[in-house]
């Protein structure tokens, strides 16, 4: 890396990836998620990233969050770079930083709806700000079932108390993975809002994977991603386009897969 | 539904370790003790031995069924309940109740006739060491051969087989009784309360608890064996309903130490205290070994120091009778450790196992692995302090009124190393099981840990 890339301008950019390279497997039989990924996102952006089945969507929302360690390269968070270093540091420096909505909503099932939204600040040894944590679950519509615990809840419900959940510390930058692949479509319409609101009004980062075109055309743009390459960028998407290109490139990747292995 | 439970235990044998574990030293023991039969059967065994050895096997083999069916019960129910969402599925797939009892009773059986057969020729050899050991204890006299024959087979196997069935016909009973949505929801909304059932079982075993310790000290204080007896049932009846009521008990400790553990223990406190809370029913599976064990042991080992002492006093030895009278204890309450450590370490592992989704989770979410340990480890420490409480409760009902009657002092003197040694046991036992389970929980990646059984 050179100098060049660690100087850099504060706020200008949420997230940047320097070739990052993430590889599952050894040997022959290694198999590569991530194939030299280098993006960078400005801050207050909604970006949606789409692919084909395996083409490394989740694995570079795992290795831009800090969930996962690539193999190669480097990622920037609001121009701090991930240190890899165990665990526990990866998480404190996750904390406050980055918020994270899965597509199996991960409450904990112990856990009311306000515990679930606290919980991040407290493992992080914050003060619970309980305005705070009212205030982001008025946001979600779900103030009124406050005391309710997961099992309690609907779907798009519970992926609600977790958009609220990312929401409370107040992250930069907040990673979706498929967080309305379990839902109905009108659930999933209240969490892709809520996401839009995030950007738009609050000014945070959102990267979201999908494979709905719906989903996709609530963000600024869309990066399509082929065997662990990019392979794409999509600004102002609507469904349709997304759709349509979505084909072509299953297209093109199957007729690739078939060449290859004949 | 018979292949289907073959096949699942293919896929799973590790999740019936724990069963396969408890149904084979079950078995082990009960023939062992069967083979005393067959041994005071044998032409030329002179009365007196005769009498020994067939009151040994009578005693332990009642006993025996007893502790292996609660322990076979404990593991073969933890296996199901972590199966609550495959038995969902089957049941959403069209399977009726009837055919997932057959199912879990066809697993339990294939289980215990495994474990039964390996455990005949450890048997054999159990037998013989224990005929030999009463031999050298001159509790039987040299000329008495060992043989080990139809009845320790039968009586063994039968006992083993009776006992193993009952608790895979309860566990069924239960499976089956799971509702299909409740079942395929990984929703964790527990039942408040005991079940009416539980709740009257208890208090059946709380009163013959009660009357017993009663009796001890008074009508029944003079009556040598009678007494001790007596003495020994107030523990066991008393240890049984404590363990019934474990999660109320749990509920009890948790409301006054559960402020201490959030007040010292900070996040991780905090989010022990709400796990002891809302899954009250998971932490007291782990809670009635730990009672069971610390009432039976140091019930049974404290009585029989009273009597010493008591002896001792007087300046009396031991006579045959109350040697013999102590080897049984010591084998009772050998046998019934073993079995509650058994159930013990297997309920600490396997429900910690079962967290390793949660515990993801969490460490997605934001926690450190320190922090999910030190949460385990403060959930531990509450269970366990239920655990010393009220096994001691369990002990002192028996060894309390049996210290009146023999010796007129409501404090036994009978030093503080036996019990030490005891509750230390289930305290290194219940950490190390569920601390080691933690940590290899956490050893893998968090995101691994939560695809798992997703």
């Amino acid at each position: 890396m050179s100098r060049a890339d660690t100087i850099h301008e504060p706020g200008a950019e949420a997230l940047r990836l320097v070739s990052v390279t993430k590889r599952y497997g050894t040997g022959g039989s290694a198999v590569a998620a991530l194939n030299g990924v280098s993006l960078t996102l400005a801050p207050a952006t909604f970006t949606a990233i789409m692919g084909p089945s395996g083409s490394g969507k989740s694995t570079l929302l795992h290795c831009a969050s800090g969930l996962d360690q690539p193999g190669e390269g480097q990622v920037f968070i609001g121009g701090v770079p991930l240190r890899y270093g165990s665990e526990t540091e990866v998480t404190r420096f996750r904390r406050g930083r980055i918020g994270f909505i899965f597509q199996q909503f991960n409450l904990m099932p112990a856990l009311t709806v306000r515990q679930n939204v606290a919980l991040p600040s407290r493992l992080a040894g914050v003060r619970v700000d309980k305005r705070r944590c009212a205030d982001v679950l008025t946001r979600v519509g779900l103030d009124h079932r406050r005391d309710h615990r997961p099992g309690e809840l609907s779907g798009g419900e519970q992926q609600r108390v977790a958009v609220a959940r990312a929401l409370v510390s107040n992250p930069t930058l907040i990673f979706a993975d498929e967080p309305t692949g379990a839902l109905d479509t009108r659930a999933a319409r209240d969490i892709l809002a809520l996401l839009e609101e995030s950007v738009r009004v609050f000014g945070q980062t959102v990267v979201m994977v999908t494979h709905d075109p719906v989903a996709a055309s609530y963000a600024d743009s869309v990066l399509f991603l082929a065997d662990g390459r990019i392979v794409g960028r999509l600004a102002d998407p609507t469904a349709a386009v997304v759709a349509e290109r979505m084909t072509q490139l299953g297209d093109e990747v199957a007729g690739r897969r078939a060449g290859r292995d004949s | 539904m018979f292949s289907l439970a073959l096949r699942s235990l293919r896929y799973r044998v590790g999740g019936f370790a724990a069963s396969f574990i408890n149904v084979f030293l079950g078995a082990v023991v009960l023939m062992a003790f069967a083979s005393l039969f067959d041994t005071a059967g044998e032409a030329g065994v002179p009365a007196a031995d005769h009498e020994t050895l067939t009151t040994m096997g009578y005693v332990i083999g009642g006993w025996g069924a007893l502790i292996v069916a609660f322990g076979v019960a404990a593991t073969l129910n933890l296996s199901v309940r972590q199966r609550g969402t495959e038995i969902g599925l089957l049941k959403s797939a069209g399977a009726t109740p009837a055919q997932i009892g057959r199912m879990i009773v066809g697993e339990a059986a294939v289980v215990s006739v495994v474990a039964a057969v390996i455990a005949i020729p450890v048997a054999f050899f159990a037998g013989r060491a224990l005929v030999a050991a009463l031999v050298s204890s001159h509790q039987i006299g040299h000329a008495t051969g060992y043989h080990f024959g139809v009845l320790a087979l039968g009586l063994g196997l039968g006992d083993t087989f009776a006992a193993a069935g009952i608790a895979a016909f309860v566990t069924a009973r239960r499976a089956a009784a799971l509702r299909t949505r409740q079942a395929v929801t990984s929703a964790t909304v527990e039942r408040r309360g005991l079940g009416r059932k539980r709740a009257i079982a208890g208090a059946i075993f709380a009163f013959a608890g009660v009357d017993c310790a009663v009796l001890t000290a008074t009508v029944l204080h003079d009556q040598g064996f009678v007494t001790e007896a007596v003495a020994g049932e107030a523990c066991i009846h008393s240890a049984i309903a404590l363990a019934l009521f474990s999660p109320v008990l749990l509920r009890l400790v948790t409301a006054v130490i559960g402020p201490v553990v959030r007040a010292f223990g900070g996040v991780s406190g905090h989010l022990a205290d709400l796990n002891v809370r809302q899954r009250t029913s998971q932490a007291a599976g782990v809670l009635m070994p730990v009672i069971l064990f610390i009432g039976l042991a140091a019930g049974s080992l404290y009585l029989q120091r009273v009597q010493n002492r008591a002896l001792a006093a007087g300046h009396a030895a031991q006579s045959a009778d109350e040697k013999a009278v102590e080897t049984l204890n010591l084998i009772i309450v050998g046998m019934i450790a073993v079995f509650a450590a058994v159930v013990l370490i297997n309920l600490a592992i396997a429900t910690t196992v079962h967290r390793r989704r949660e515990f993801g989770q969490q460490r997605l979410i934001g926690s450190t692995p320190g922090q999910v340990l030190r949460m385990l480890s403060l959930e531990t420490v509450v269970t366990v302090v239920t655990g010393l409480v009220f096994g001691t409760v369990a002990a002192l009902a028996g060894v309390v009124p049996y210290s009146i009657a023999l010796a007129h002092r409501v404090v036994p003197d009978a030093g503080w190393a036996t019990y030490l040694a005891v509750a230390a046991t289930a305290v290194v036992l219940t950490f190390v099981a569920t601390l080691g389970a933690g940590g290899r929980a956490i050893e893998r990646p968090a995101l691994d840990a939560v695809a798992v059984d997703a």
